[in-house]
Protein backbone atom coordinates (compact mmCIF):
# COMPACT_ATOMS: atom_id res chain seq x y z
CA UNK A 1 0.00 0.00 0.00
CA UNK A 2 1.43 3.45 -0.97
CA UNK A 3 1.98 6.25 1.53
CA UNK A 4 -1.02 8.18 0.26
CA UNK A 5 -3.13 5.06 0.46
CA UNK A 6 -1.92 4.41 3.99
CA UNK A 7 -2.80 7.87 5.24
CA UNK A 8 -6.16 7.60 3.53
CA UNK A 9 -6.78 4.29 5.21
CA UNK A 10 -5.68 5.73 8.57
CA UNK A 11 -8.10 8.60 8.16
CA UNK A 12 -10.87 6.23 7.34
CA UNK A 13 -10.04 4.12 10.40
CA UNK A 14 -11.40 6.82 12.68
CA UNK A 15 -14.43 7.67 10.60
CA UNK A 16 -16.52 4.51 10.95
CA UNK A 17 -19.83 5.29 12.67
CA UNK A 18 -20.25 1.72 13.87
CA UNK A 19 -16.86 1.81 15.53
CA UNK A 20 -17.66 5.17 17.10
CA UNK A 21 -20.97 3.74 18.30
CA UNK A 22 -19.19 0.77 19.81
CA UNK A 23 -16.84 3.18 21.52
CA UNK A 24 -19.76 5.17 22.94
CA UNK A 25 -21.36 1.95 24.18
CA UNK A 26 -18.05 0.93 25.73
CA UNK A 27 -17.63 4.23 27.56
CA UNK A 28 -21.25 4.24 28.65
CA UNK A 29 -20.84 0.74 30.04
CA UNK A 30 -17.66 1.86 31.79
CA UNK A 31 -19.38 4.81 33.44
CA UNK A 32 -22.31 2.62 34.44
CA UNK A 33 -20.03 -0.04 35.91
CA UNK A 34 -17.91 2.54 37.73
CA UNK A 35 -21.04 4.18 39.17
CA UNK A 36 -23.17 1.09 39.70
CA UNK A 37 -20.77 -0.88 41.89
CA UNK A 38 -20.41 1.79 44.60
CA UNK A 39 -24.06 2.79 44.24
CA UNK A 40 -25.24 -0.78 44.81
CA UNK A 41 -22.86 -1.27 47.69
CA UNK A 42 -23.94 1.97 49.39
CA UNK A 43 -27.64 1.28 48.86
CA UNK A 44 -27.56 -2.22 50.23
CA UNK A 45 -25.14 -1.46 53.05
CA UNK A 46 -27.21 1.51 54.25
CA UNK A 47 -30.39 -0.51 53.99
CA UNK A 48 -28.90 -3.37 55.97
CA UNK A 49 -27.49 -1.04 58.62
CA UNK A 50 -30.77 0.82 58.91
CA UNK A 51 -32.71 -2.41 59.37
CA UNK A 52 -30.27 -3.62 62.01
CA UNK A 53 -30.51 -0.31 63.84
CA UNK A 54 -34.31 -0.38 63.71
CA UNK A 55 -34.34 -3.86 65.21
CA UNK A 56 -31.90 -2.88 67.95
CA UNK A 57 -33.83 0.28 68.75
CA UNK A 58 -37.10 -1.63 68.93
CA UNK A 59 -35.49 -4.18 71.25
CA UNK A 60 -34.07 -1.45 73.46
CA UNK A 61 -37.48 0.21 73.60
CA UNK A 62 -39.03 -3.11 74.57
CA UNK A 63 -36.62 -3.46 77.48
CA UNK A 64 -37.31 0.09 78.62
CA UNK A 65 -41.03 -0.44 78.19
CA UNK A 66 -40.90 -2.96 81.05
CA UNK A 67 -39.57 -0.25 83.33
CA UNK A 68 -42.15 2.25 82.10
CA UNK A 69 -44.91 -0.29 82.69
CA UNK A 70 -43.69 -1.08 86.21
CA UNK A 71 -43.31 2.57 87.20
CA UNK A 72 -45.20 4.92 84.88
CA UNK A 73 -44.71 8.00 87.11
CA UNK A 74 -41.07 7.47 88.04
CA UNK A 75 -39.57 5.48 85.17
CA UNK A 76 -37.51 8.49 84.06
CA UNK A 77 -35.54 8.32 87.32
CA UNK A 78 -34.43 4.70 86.94
CA UNK A 79 -31.08 6.09 85.89
CA UNK A 80 -28.92 3.05 86.52
CA UNK A 81 -31.21 0.55 84.83
CA UNK A 82 -31.90 2.80 81.85
CA UNK A 83 -28.22 3.50 81.36
CA UNK A 84 -27.48 -0.21 81.55
CA UNK A 85 -30.04 -0.92 78.81
CA UNK A 86 -28.96 1.81 76.40
CA UNK A 87 -25.32 0.86 76.92
CA UNK A 88 -25.92 -2.58 75.42
CA UNK A 89 -24.80 -2.23 71.82
CA UNK A 90 -23.53 -4.45 69.06
CA UNK A 91 -20.91 -1.97 67.81
CA UNK A 92 -18.07 0.05 69.30
CA UNK A 93 -19.01 3.00 71.51
CA UNK A 94 -17.80 5.65 69.09
CA UNK A 95 -20.03 4.25 66.33
CA UNK A 96 -23.28 4.40 68.25
CA UNK A 97 -25.20 6.97 70.26
CA UNK A 98 -28.40 6.33 72.24
CA UNK A 99 -30.77 8.59 74.11
CA UNK A 100 -34.11 8.27 75.85
CA UNK A 101 -36.60 11.13 75.72
CA UNK A 102 -39.71 11.60 77.82
CA UNK A 103 -43.14 12.58 76.56
CA UNK A 104 -42.22 16.28 76.46
CA UNK A 105 -39.11 15.63 74.40
CA UNK A 106 -36.70 16.22 77.26
CA UNK A 107 -33.68 13.96 77.44
CA UNK A 108 -33.98 11.41 80.24
CA UNK A 109 -30.65 9.75 79.71
CA UNK A 110 -28.04 9.46 76.97
CA UNK A 111 -24.82 7.62 76.31
CA UNK A 112 -21.60 9.59 76.50
CA UNK A 113 -20.45 8.53 73.03
CA UNK A 114 -21.27 10.89 70.16
CA UNK A 115 -21.33 9.80 66.54
CA UNK A 116 -20.07 11.98 63.69
CA UNK A 117 -22.42 13.86 61.38
CA UNK A 118 -22.37 11.00 58.88
CA UNK A 119 -24.86 8.79 60.64
CA UNK A 120 -28.30 7.23 60.40
CA UNK A 121 -30.94 7.40 63.12
CA UNK A 122 -33.83 5.29 64.31
CA UNK A 123 -36.50 5.94 66.93
CA UNK A 124 -38.94 3.72 68.77
CA UNK A 125 -41.80 5.00 70.91
CA UNK A 126 -42.48 4.26 74.55
CA UNK A 127 -45.96 4.01 75.98
CA UNK A 128 -47.46 3.98 79.45
CA UNK A 129 -50.71 2.04 79.31
CA UNK A 130 -51.28 3.13 75.74
CA UNK A 131 -50.32 6.78 76.22
CA UNK A 132 -47.09 8.18 74.81
CA UNK A 133 -44.41 8.21 77.47
CA UNK A 134 -41.42 9.11 75.32
CA UNK A 135 -39.15 7.51 72.79
CA UNK A 136 -35.75 5.93 72.30
CA UNK A 137 -33.43 7.33 69.69
CA UNK A 138 -30.37 5.57 68.35
CA UNK A 139 -27.80 6.98 65.95
CA UNK A 140 -25.14 4.99 64.20
CA UNK A 141 -22.11 6.16 62.29
CA UNK A 142 -21.93 5.24 58.61
CA UNK A 143 -18.29 6.17 58.18
CA UNK A 144 -17.37 2.54 57.61
CA UNK A 145 -19.99 2.34 54.89
CA UNK A 146 -18.67 5.50 53.27
CA UNK A 147 -15.17 4.08 53.29
CA UNK A 148 -16.53 0.87 51.84
CA UNK A 149 -18.31 2.87 49.14
CA UNK A 150 -15.08 4.63 48.27
CA UNK A 151 -13.34 1.29 47.99
CA UNK A 152 -16.19 -0.05 45.86
CA UNK A 153 -15.82 3.05 43.69
CA UNK A 154 -12.17 2.21 43.13
CA UNK A 155 -13.15 -1.34 42.22
CA UNK A 156 -15.79 0.05 39.88
CA UNK A 157 -13.20 2.23 38.18
CA UNK A 158 -10.89 -0.75 37.77
CA UNK A 159 -13.64 -2.90 36.28
CA UNK A 160 -14.73 -0.02 34.11
CA UNK A 161 -11.22 0.44 32.78
CA UNK A 162 -10.97 -3.29 32.15
CA UNK A 163 -14.23 -3.01 30.24
CA UNK A 164 -12.83 -0.20 28.12
CA UNK A 165 -9.66 -2.16 27.43
CA UNK A 166 -11.76 -5.13 26.41
CA UNK A 167 -13.85 -3.09 24.02
CA UNK A 168 -10.84 -1.36 22.54
CA UNK A 169 -8.56 -4.32 22.31
CA UNK A 170 -10.89 -6.95 20.97
CA UNK A 171 -14.22 -6.41 19.23
CA UNK A 172 -13.68 -2.77 18.42
CA UNK A 173 -10.17 -3.31 17.18
CA UNK A 174 -11.21 -6.34 15.13
CA UNK A 175 -14.11 -4.39 13.69
CA UNK A 176 -11.88 -1.44 12.90
CA UNK A 177 -9.36 -3.64 11.12
CA UNK A 178 -12.05 -5.46 9.15
CA UNK A 179 -13.66 -2.21 8.11
CA UNK A 180 -10.30 -0.76 7.20
CA UNK A 181 -9.46 -3.76 5.02
CA UNK A 182 -12.87 -3.57 3.43
CA UNK A 183 -12.46 0.11 2.79
CA UNK A 184 -9.05 -0.45 1.23
CA UNK A 185 -10.44 -3.14 -1.05
CA UNK A 186 -13.30 -0.93 -2.04
CA UNK A 187 -10.96 1.91 -2.81
CA UNK A 188 -8.75 -0.36 -4.88
CA UNK A 189 -11.70 -1.60 -6.84
CA UNK A 190 -12.93 1.92 -7.42
CA UNK A 191 -9.52 3.00 -8.68
CA UNK A 192 -9.37 0.03 -11.01
CA UNK A 193 -12.79 0.77 -12.39
CA UNK A 194 -11.91 4.41 -12.74
CA UNK A 195 -8.79 3.58 -14.68
CA UNK A 196 -10.31 1.39 -17.37
CA UNK A 197 -11.38 2.94 -20.70
CA UNK A 198 -14.89 1.49 -20.74
CA UNK A 199 -17.94 2.84 -19.04
CA UNK A 200 -19.07 0.73 -16.06
CA UNK A 201 -22.31 1.04 -14.18
CA UNK A 202 -23.87 -1.22 -11.56
CA UNK A 203 -27.56 -1.32 -10.88
CA UNK A 204 -29.46 -3.19 -8.17
CA UNK A 205 -32.34 -5.53 -8.76
CA UNK A 206 -34.78 -2.60 -8.75
CA UNK A 207 -32.76 -0.91 -11.46
CA UNK A 208 -31.31 1.78 -9.21
CA UNK A 209 -27.83 2.96 -10.07
CA UNK A 210 -25.30 1.88 -7.46
CA UNK A 211 -22.09 2.88 -9.21
CA UNK A 212 -20.87 4.83 -12.27
CA UNK A 213 -17.24 5.13 -13.25
CA UNK A 214 -15.83 8.33 -14.74
CA UNK A 215 -16.15 7.05 -18.34
CA UNK A 216 -19.85 6.31 -17.72
CA UNK A 217 -20.26 9.79 -16.29
CA UNK A 218 -18.61 11.32 -19.32
CA UNK A 219 -20.65 9.29 -21.83
CA UNK A 220 -24.03 9.77 -20.13
CA UNK A 221 -23.37 13.36 -19.14
CA UNK A 222 -24.49 12.69 -15.52
CA UNK A 223 -22.30 12.83 -12.42
CA UNK A 224 -22.52 9.79 -10.17
CA UNK A 225 -23.76 11.84 -7.21
CA UNK A 226 -26.67 12.98 -9.38
CA UNK A 227 -27.56 9.52 -10.61
CA UNK A 228 -26.84 7.24 -7.65
CA UNK A 229 -29.95 5.64 -6.26
CA UNK A 230 -32.06 6.67 -9.28
CA UNK A 231 -33.51 4.45 -11.95
CA UNK A 232 -30.86 3.78 -14.60
CA UNK A 233 -33.32 4.22 -17.49
CA UNK A 234 -33.50 7.93 -16.71
CA UNK A 235 -29.74 8.33 -16.94
CA UNK A 236 -28.64 5.58 -19.37
CA UNK A 237 -30.79 6.30 -22.42
CA UNK A 238 -30.21 4.00 -25.39
CA UNK A 239 -31.83 3.45 -28.78
CA UNK A 240 -31.79 0.56 -31.18
CA UNK A 241 -31.12 -2.10 -28.48
CA UNK A 242 -31.06 -5.71 -29.40
CA UNK A 243 -32.25 -8.37 -27.03
CA UNK A 244 -29.99 -8.47 -24.06
CA UNK A 245 -28.44 -11.77 -23.11
CA UNK A 246 -26.23 -12.36 -20.17
CA UNK A 247 -22.50 -11.98 -20.54
CA UNK A 248 -22.71 -11.65 -24.29
CA UNK A 249 -21.92 -8.72 -26.49
CA UNK A 250 -24.79 -6.86 -28.07
CA UNK A 251 -25.14 -5.28 -31.49
CA UNK A 252 -24.17 -1.65 -31.22
CA UNK A 253 -26.76 0.79 -30.05
CA UNK A 254 -26.96 4.49 -29.58
CA UNK A 255 -26.40 6.14 -26.17
CA UNK A 256 -28.01 9.52 -25.85
CA UNK A 257 -26.26 11.71 -23.32
CA UNK A 258 -27.76 14.35 -21.11
CA UNK A 259 -27.11 17.11 -23.65
CA UNK A 260 -28.47 15.05 -26.55
CA UNK A 261 -25.11 13.95 -27.84
CA UNK A 262 -25.33 10.54 -29.41
CA UNK A 263 -22.66 7.88 -29.21
CA UNK A 264 -22.51 4.44 -30.67
CA UNK A 265 -21.74 1.96 -27.95
CA UNK A 266 -21.31 -1.74 -27.52
CA UNK A 267 -22.59 -2.90 -24.16
CA UNK A 268 -22.34 -6.10 -22.08
CA UNK A 269 -24.79 -6.83 -19.29
CA UNK A 270 -23.52 -9.15 -16.56
CA UNK A 271 -25.68 -10.27 -13.57
CA UNK A 272 -24.50 -9.87 -9.99
CA UNK A 273 -25.51 -12.90 -7.94
CA UNK A 274 -25.09 -13.67 -4.24
CA UNK A 275 -23.72 -16.95 -2.87
CA UNK A 276 -27.14 -18.53 -3.31
CA UNK A 277 -27.22 -17.52 -6.97
CA UNK A 278 -29.97 -15.02 -6.33
CA UNK A 279 -29.71 -12.05 -8.66
CA UNK A 280 -28.93 -8.83 -6.84
CA UNK A 281 -28.38 -6.56 -9.84
CA UNK A 282 -26.35 -6.06 -13.01
CA UNK A 283 -23.07 -4.67 -14.20
CA UNK A 284 -23.37 -2.74 -17.43
CA UNK A 285 -20.09 -2.34 -19.26
CA UNK A 286 -20.10 -0.37 -22.50
CA UNK A 287 -17.56 0.91 -24.96
CA UNK A 288 -17.85 3.99 -27.08
CA UNK A 289 -17.32 2.75 -30.65
CA UNK A 290 -18.44 5.94 -32.38
CA UNK A 291 -14.96 6.73 -33.75
CA UNK A 292 -14.45 3.17 -34.73
CA UNK A 293 -17.71 3.13 -36.65
CA UNK A 294 -16.88 6.39 -38.31
CA UNK A 295 -13.51 5.06 -39.42
CA UNK A 296 -15.11 1.89 -40.74
CA UNK A 297 -17.56 3.92 -42.74
CA UNK A 298 -14.75 6.08 -44.14
CA UNK A 299 -12.77 3.00 -45.07
CA UNK A 300 -15.76 1.52 -46.82
CA UNK A 301 -16.27 4.78 -48.64
CA UNK A 302 -12.65 4.83 -49.74
CA UNK A 303 -12.85 1.26 -50.85
CA UNK A 304 -15.90 2.11 -52.94
CA UNK A 305 -14.19 5.06 -54.50
CA UNK A 306 -11.13 2.98 -55.20
CA UNK A 307 -13.24 0.34 -56.90
CA UNK A 308 -14.91 3.03 -59.04
CA UNK A 309 -11.50 4.44 -59.94
CA UNK A 310 -10.21 1.11 -61.19
CA UNK A 311 -13.33 0.60 -63.23
CA UNK A 312 -13.10 4.04 -64.79
CA UNK A 313 -9.44 3.46 -65.63
CA UNK A 314 -10.31 0.19 -67.35
CA UNK A 315 -13.00 1.76 -69.52
CA UNK A 316 -10.73 4.61 -70.54
CA UNK A 317 -8.06 2.21 -71.61
CA UNK A 318 -10.48 0.44 -73.73
CA UNK B 1 -79.50 17.91 122.96
CA UNK B 2 -82.10 19.03 120.55
CA UNK B 3 -82.22 17.62 117.06
CA UNK B 4 -81.39 20.95 115.50
CA UNK B 5 -78.21 21.26 117.56
CA UNK B 6 -77.15 17.79 116.53
CA UNK B 7 -77.64 18.71 112.92
CA UNK B 8 -75.67 21.93 113.41
CA UNK B 9 -72.76 20.13 115.07
CA UNK B 10 -72.73 17.46 112.40
CA UNK B 11 -72.68 20.13 109.70
CA UNK B 12 -69.72 21.88 111.29
CA UNK B 13 -67.87 18.59 111.68
CA UNK B 14 -68.56 17.72 108.09
CA UNK B 15 -66.79 20.93 107.01
CA UNK B 16 -63.95 20.44 109.45
CA UNK B 17 -63.39 16.74 108.86
CA UNK B 18 -61.32 17.20 105.71
CA UNK B 19 -59.04 19.60 107.53
CA UNK B 20 -58.77 17.41 110.57
CA UNK B 21 -58.48 14.09 108.85
CA UNK B 22 -56.57 15.33 105.72
CA UNK B 23 -54.63 12.47 104.09
CA UNK B 24 -50.96 13.35 103.62
CA UNK B 25 -48.62 11.28 101.53
CA UNK B 26 -44.90 11.10 101.84
CA UNK B 27 -43.30 9.70 98.67
CA UNK B 28 -40.06 7.82 99.27
CA UNK B 29 -37.66 5.82 97.13
CA UNK B 30 -33.98 5.44 96.35
CA UNK B 31 -31.39 2.76 96.90
CA UNK B 32 -32.70 -0.77 97.09
CA UNK B 33 -30.53 -1.26 100.15
CA UNK B 34 -32.85 0.98 102.15
CA UNK B 35 -36.36 0.74 100.67
CA UNK B 36 -37.15 -2.35 102.73
CA UNK B 37 -36.19 -0.54 105.92
CA UNK B 38 -38.10 2.55 104.79
CA UNK B 39 -41.27 0.50 104.36
CA UNK B 40 -41.01 -0.75 107.92
CA UNK B 41 -40.28 2.76 109.22
CA UNK B 42 -43.18 4.08 107.16
CA UNK B 43 -45.60 1.54 108.56
CA UNK B 44 -44.55 2.30 112.10
CA UNK B 45 -44.78 6.04 111.48
CA UNK B 46 -48.19 5.66 109.90
CA UNK B 47 -49.51 3.94 112.97
CA UNK B 48 -48.41 6.89 115.07
CA UNK B 49 -49.65 9.46 112.59
CA UNK B 50 -52.99 8.51 111.15
CA UNK B 51 -53.69 10.52 108.09
CA UNK B 52 -50.10 10.35 106.92
CA UNK B 53 -49.20 7.62 104.52
CA UNK B 54 -45.62 6.86 103.68
CA UNK B 55 -45.57 5.47 100.15
CA UNK B 56 -42.32 3.69 99.40
CA UNK B 57 -41.86 3.17 95.67
CA UNK B 58 -39.78 0.35 94.23
CA UNK B 59 -36.08 1.02 94.15
CA UNK B 60 -34.92 3.72 91.73
CA UNK B 61 -31.34 3.47 92.86
CA UNK B 62 -29.47 6.26 94.63
CA UNK B 63 -29.11 8.32 91.44
CA UNK B 64 -32.76 7.93 90.50
CA UNK B 65 -33.95 8.84 93.96
CA UNK B 66 -31.81 11.99 94.11
CA UNK B 67 -32.94 13.01 90.63
CA UNK B 68 -36.61 12.44 91.49
CA UNK B 69 -36.35 14.57 94.66
CA UNK B 70 -34.66 17.34 92.71
CA UNK B 71 -37.48 17.18 90.15
CA UNK B 72 -40.15 17.24 92.84
CA UNK B 73 -41.41 13.74 92.03
CA UNK B 74 -40.39 12.40 95.44
CA UNK B 75 -40.43 13.96 98.87
CA UNK B 76 -37.61 11.92 100.32
CA UNK B 77 -34.87 9.84 98.75
CA UNK B 78 -32.50 7.40 100.37
CA UNK B 79 -29.04 7.23 98.89
CA UNK B 80 -26.16 4.80 99.41
CA UNK B 81 -23.62 7.32 98.12
CA UNK B 82 -22.77 10.99 98.33
CA UNK B 83 -24.77 13.42 96.24
CA UNK B 84 -22.66 14.59 93.28
CA UNK B 85 -22.12 18.26 92.51
CA UNK B 86 -24.07 18.05 89.29
CA UNK B 87 -27.04 16.52 91.11
CA UNK B 88 -27.39 19.37 93.63
CA UNK B 89 -30.27 21.82 93.38
CA UNK B 90 -30.95 24.82 95.64
CA UNK B 91 -32.13 23.67 99.04
CA UNK B 92 -31.08 20.03 98.58
CA UNK B 93 -30.16 18.50 101.92
CA UNK B 94 -28.17 15.30 102.39
CA UNK B 95 -28.43 13.78 105.87
CA UNK B 96 -26.70 10.48 106.75
CA UNK B 97 -28.87 8.46 109.03
CA UNK B 98 -27.49 4.90 109.05
CA UNK B 99 -24.82 2.58 107.76
CA UNK B 100 -24.99 -1.01 106.63
CA UNK B 101 -22.47 -3.56 105.40
CA UNK B 102 -21.78 -4.19 101.74
CA UNK B 103 -21.94 -7.96 101.66
CA UNK B 104 -20.77 -10.70 99.35
CA UNK B 105 -23.56 -13.24 99.46
CA UNK B 106 -24.72 -16.60 98.22
CA UNK B 107 -27.90 -18.62 98.46
CA UNK B 108 -28.73 -20.11 101.88
CA UNK B 109 -28.35 -23.62 100.50
CA UNK B 110 -24.67 -23.06 99.77
CA UNK B 111 -22.46 -24.59 102.47
CA UNK B 112 -19.68 -22.00 101.85
CA UNK B 113 -19.29 -19.49 104.68
CA UNK B 114 -16.56 -17.13 103.57
CA UNK B 115 -13.95 -16.16 100.99
CA UNK B 116 -10.70 -14.29 100.88
CA UNK B 117 -10.69 -11.01 99.01
CA UNK B 118 -8.19 -12.45 96.53
CA UNK B 119 -10.60 -15.31 95.83
CA UNK B 120 -13.43 -12.84 95.30
CA UNK B 121 -11.24 -11.03 92.79
CA UNK B 122 -10.48 -14.30 91.00
CA UNK B 123 -14.17 -15.17 90.87
CA UNK B 124 -14.88 -11.92 89.03
CA UNK B 125 -11.85 -12.49 86.80
CA UNK B 126 -13.19 -15.92 85.88
CA UNK B 127 -10.19 -17.74 87.33
CA UNK B 128 -12.25 -19.48 90.04
CA UNK B 129 -15.44 -20.94 88.60
CA UNK B 130 -16.58 -23.50 91.18
CA UNK B 131 -17.27 -23.65 94.90
CA UNK B 132 -15.23 -26.01 97.08
CA UNK B 133 -17.98 -28.60 96.75
CA UNK B 134 -17.62 -28.53 92.96
CA UNK B 135 -20.83 -26.64 92.22
CA UNK B 136 -20.52 -23.94 89.54
CA UNK B 137 -20.37 -20.34 90.73
CA UNK B 138 -23.29 -18.40 89.22
CA UNK B 139 -21.96 -14.87 89.34
CA UNK B 140 -24.58 -12.14 89.68
CA UNK B 141 -23.30 -8.82 88.40
CA UNK B 142 -24.46 -5.27 89.03
CA UNK B 143 -24.90 -2.53 86.42
CA UNK B 144 -21.87 -0.54 85.34
CA UNK B 145 -22.99 2.68 87.04
CA UNK B 146 -24.30 1.05 90.18
CA UNK B 147 -23.01 1.95 93.66
CA UNK B 148 -22.00 -1.68 94.28
CA UNK B 149 -19.93 -1.78 91.08
CA UNK B 150 -18.34 1.49 92.10
CA UNK B 151 -17.53 0.05 95.53
CA UNK B 152 -15.86 -3.01 93.95
CA UNK B 153 -13.86 -0.94 91.47
CA UNK B 154 -12.55 1.22 94.29
CA UNK B 155 -11.21 -1.77 96.26
CA UNK B 156 -8.16 -2.12 94.04
CA UNK B 157 -7.06 -1.73 90.41
CA UNK B 158 -6.91 -5.53 90.14
CA UNK B 159 -10.49 -5.79 91.33
CA UNK B 160 -11.50 -3.11 88.83
CA UNK B 161 -9.93 -5.11 85.99
CA UNK B 162 -11.56 -8.29 87.25
CA UNK B 163 -15.00 -6.65 87.32
CA UNK B 164 -14.46 -5.27 83.80
CA UNK B 165 -13.52 -8.70 82.49
CA UNK B 166 -16.57 -10.28 84.13
CA UNK B 167 -18.87 -7.99 82.12
CA UNK B 168 -17.33 -9.15 78.87
CA UNK B 169 -18.20 -12.80 79.45
CA UNK B 170 -21.29 -13.85 77.48
CA UNK B 171 -24.52 -14.83 79.21
CA UNK B 172 -23.82 -13.05 82.49
CA UNK B 173 -26.78 -12.05 84.63
CA UNK B 174 -26.89 -8.37 85.53
CA UNK B 175 -29.31 -7.42 88.30
CA UNK B 176 -30.81 -4.11 87.22
CA UNK B 177 -31.91 -3.17 90.74
CA UNK B 178 -30.86 -4.26 94.22
CA UNK B 179 -34.00 -6.35 94.40
CA UNK B 180 -33.35 -8.02 91.03
CA UNK B 181 -29.86 -9.00 92.14
CA UNK B 182 -31.13 -10.24 95.50
CA UNK B 183 -33.83 -12.30 93.78
CA UNK B 184 -31.22 -13.99 91.61
CA UNK B 185 -28.83 -14.66 94.50
CA UNK B 186 -31.68 -16.03 96.59
CA UNK B 187 -33.06 -18.51 94.09
CA UNK B 188 -29.92 -19.72 92.32
CA UNK B 189 -28.00 -22.53 93.95
CA UNK B 190 -24.31 -21.72 93.84
CA UNK B 191 -24.94 -18.02 93.32
CA UNK B 192 -22.45 -15.31 94.25
CA UNK B 193 -22.98 -11.58 94.17
CA UNK B 194 -23.07 -8.32 96.05
CA UNK B 195 -25.97 -6.91 98.01
CA UNK B 196 -26.53 -5.06 101.30
CA UNK B 197 -27.11 -6.48 104.71
CA UNK B 198 -29.96 -3.99 105.22
CA UNK B 199 -31.83 -5.40 102.24
CA UNK B 200 -31.36 -9.01 103.33
CA UNK B 201 -32.52 -8.23 106.87
CA UNK B 202 -35.43 -5.89 106.11
CA UNK B 203 -36.84 -8.06 103.33
CA UNK B 204 -36.14 -11.32 105.18
CA UNK B 205 -34.26 -12.77 102.24
CA UNK B 206 -33.01 -16.33 102.10
CA UNK B 207 -29.49 -15.13 101.43
CA UNK B 208 -26.28 -15.98 103.25
CA UNK B 209 -23.75 -13.17 103.81
CA UNK B 210 -20.18 -14.41 103.43
CA UNK B 211 -17.24 -13.53 105.63
CA UNK B 212 -14.40 -11.73 103.89
CA UNK B 213 -10.89 -12.62 104.97
CA UNK B 214 -12.41 -14.32 107.99
CA UNK B 215 -14.49 -11.34 109.13
CA UNK B 216 -18.27 -11.87 108.89
CA UNK B 217 -20.54 -8.83 108.34
CA UNK B 218 -22.95 -9.87 111.06
CA UNK B 219 -23.58 -12.49 113.69
CA UNK B 220 -26.05 -13.42 116.38
CA UNK B 221 -25.41 -10.09 118.11
CA UNK B 222 -26.12 -8.10 115.02
CA UNK B 223 -23.81 -6.23 112.69
CA UNK B 224 -20.09 -6.79 113.20
CA UNK B 225 -18.57 -3.30 113.32
CA UNK B 226 -15.13 -4.81 112.64
CA UNK B 227 -16.28 -5.75 109.17
CA UNK B 228 -14.42 -3.35 106.83
CA UNK B 229 -17.00 -2.60 104.15
CA UNK B 230 -19.89 -0.31 105.03
CA UNK B 231 -22.20 1.92 103.02
CA UNK B 232 -23.58 5.12 104.46
CA UNK B 233 -27.28 5.64 103.93
CA UNK B 234 -28.46 9.23 103.66
CA UNK B 235 -31.80 10.95 103.49
CA UNK B 236 -32.03 13.43 100.62
CA UNK B 237 -34.73 16.07 100.42
CA UNK B 238 -35.28 19.67 99.38
CA UNK B 239 -35.59 21.82 102.47
CA UNK B 240 -38.00 24.45 101.17
CA UNK B 241 -40.42 21.88 99.85
CA UNK B 242 -40.54 19.78 102.97
CA UNK B 243 -43.93 19.72 104.60
CA UNK B 244 -44.39 19.22 108.31
CA UNK B 245 -45.26 15.56 107.87
CA UNK B 246 -41.97 14.91 106.16
CA UNK B 247 -40.12 16.65 108.93
CA UNK B 248 -41.96 14.49 111.42
CA UNK B 249 -41.01 11.37 109.53
CA UNK B 250 -37.36 12.36 109.44
CA UNK B 251 -37.54 13.03 113.16
CA UNK B 252 -39.15 9.63 113.66
CA UNK B 253 -36.28 7.89 111.85
CA UNK B 254 -33.88 9.43 114.34
CA UNK B 255 -36.06 8.57 117.30
CA UNK B 256 -35.49 5.61 119.59
CA UNK B 257 -38.23 3.67 117.90
CA UNK B 258 -36.81 4.47 114.50
CA UNK B 259 -33.33 3.48 115.55
CA UNK B 260 -34.64 0.22 116.97
CA UNK B 261 -36.32 -0.56 113.65
CA UNK B 262 -33.08 0.24 111.87
CA UNK B 263 -31.00 -1.99 114.13
CA UNK B 264 -33.43 -4.86 113.74
CA UNK B 265 -33.15 -4.55 109.99
CA UNK B 266 -29.45 -4.64 109.32
CA UNK B 267 -28.55 -0.98 109.83
CA UNK B 268 -26.56 0.95 112.42
CA UNK B 269 -28.09 4.38 113.14
CA UNK B 270 -25.71 7.33 112.78
CA UNK B 271 -26.34 9.72 115.68
CA UNK B 272 -29.54 11.79 115.78
CA UNK B 273 -31.02 13.32 112.65
CA UNK B 274 -32.29 16.87 113.04
CA UNK B 275 -35.92 16.90 114.01
CA UNK B 276 -36.69 19.93 111.92
CA UNK B 277 -35.76 19.96 108.25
Amino acid sequence: MSGADKSSVEKRRHDYPIVRLLGIIGWTATVLIAAAIPAFYYTFAIRSERQALQIETAYTAKEIQKIVFASPELWEFETVRLLEIVSKRTVEDDEDERAIFNATGKIVIETKSKVPAESIASTAPLFASGFPAGYVQAKRSIRDILWGTAFAGILGLIFGLLNILFFNSFPRRLLKEALTRLSAEKEKTEKTLSSIGDGVMTVDREGRIAYMNPVAEMCTGWRSDEALGRNFKDYYVTRGESERTENEGHAPCTLVSRNGEQRTIEEVWSPIKDKNSVEEGHVIAFRDVTEKRNLERQLQQMQKLESLGVLAGGIAHD
Amino acid sequence: MTGSRVVAIMTVLAFLAPAVFAEETIRVSGTGAAVGGMKLLGEAFGKKHPGVTVVVYPSLGSAGGIKAVAAGKLDLAVSARRVKEEEKVPGLVEKPYAKSPYIFATSSSNPASGLRLAEIRDIYAGKITTWPDGRMISLVLRPAHDAFTGFLENLSPEMKDAVASSKKRPGMFIGGTDQDAADQIERTPGSFGMTSYSLVASEKRNIKPLAVDGIPPAGKDGINEKYPYFMTLSLVYVKDRTAAAIGNFIHFIASKEGETILRMNGQIPIGKAQSQP
